[in-house]
């Protein structure tokens, strides 16, 4: 499985970043392989390619705000969360992910 | 970016708004904000549009004010939790709390501040907080990030 994602949260200092590593670390934890965008307070970092889109499952989007780029992610099957499940149920946002994925095949 | 002399342990608070308003006064003491009532409103208007406990016991509540001098994290350790968030019910103990301003001119901070958040969803960083007692302890583990920072020369 391969996920990609952009987290984002209207101060941009804390949980973008919480919510990279939470959805990193479930990830990485079930072997898949994963690349999450933050958009936060300093700009736009660890930014997705396009073969890295084209190339992934499923996109997560844990934001709370409007993000820059939604249109990249126009042909692709996407999951939208809450920034704030992202860091306290990572686990719940990778389930919701796969089944979204399952659902689509 | 962690300053021992913003590192609280040991504090007997019994709201969310006791809180505020205690570490607020620190802060302006230091002249770290220039408003105390302003830098509370705008904690509690970032809590009300979702409370920032982030589950084990930690909040990370913040707030981005131009009464924000420079940014800063104070760590606040209580004695005993106190209520957070009634809607999740959940209780909290230890306390990050960030100030920034409109004015990003400093990226260094910033920096240190998403590298204190991703270390939070650490669970053996977590758990060294936990245990770290005294004032040394918990200074060298958050000043650890530091380190990092300086090592991959960006600082």
């Amino acid at each position: 499985m391969k996920i990609v994602g952009v987290t984002a949260c209207p101060t941009g200092i804390a949980h973008t970043y919480m919510a990279q590593a939470g959805l990193e670390k479930e990830c990485k934890k079930r072997g898949f392989t994963v690349k999450i965008e933050t958009q936060g307070s300093m700009g736009s970092e660890n930014e997705l390619s396009e073969q890295e889109i084209r190339e992934a499952d499923v996109v997560i989007l844990a934001v709370d705000i409007t993000i820059e780029g939604q249109d990249r992610f126009d042909n692709k099957l996407v999951l939208e969360v809450n920034v704030g499940k992202a860091v306290t149920h990572p686990e719940q946002v990778i389930d919701q992910a796969i089944k979204l994925v399952e659902s689509n095949k | 970016m962690i300053r021992k002399d913003l590192i609280f342990l040991g504090v007997d608070l019994e709201s969310k708004d006791s809180l505020f308003e205690y570490i607020s006064k620190k802060l302006y003491e230091k002249n770290l904000i220039t408003d105390v009532n302003e830098y509370v409103k705008v904690l509690k208007i970032r809590e009300a549009e979702y409370p920032t406990s982030i589950g084990y016991e930690i909040a990370i509540p913040h707030g981005k004010s131009d009464c924000v001098v420079e940014p800063f994290i104070v760590y606040l350790k209580l004695n005993n939790p106190i209520l957070w968030d009634q809607e999740s019910n959940s209780n909290v103990n230890s306390i990050f709390m960030i100030g920034v301003n409109n004015d990003n001119g400093s990226n260094i901070h910033l920096l240190y501040l998403s590298n204190i958040a991703r270390a939070l969803m650490d669970d053996e960083f977590r758990e060294q907080l936990r245990i770290s007692e005294t004032l040394e302890d918990t200074f060298n583990l958050l000043n650890e990030i530091n380190h990092k920072l300086e090592e991959e020369k960006v600082v």
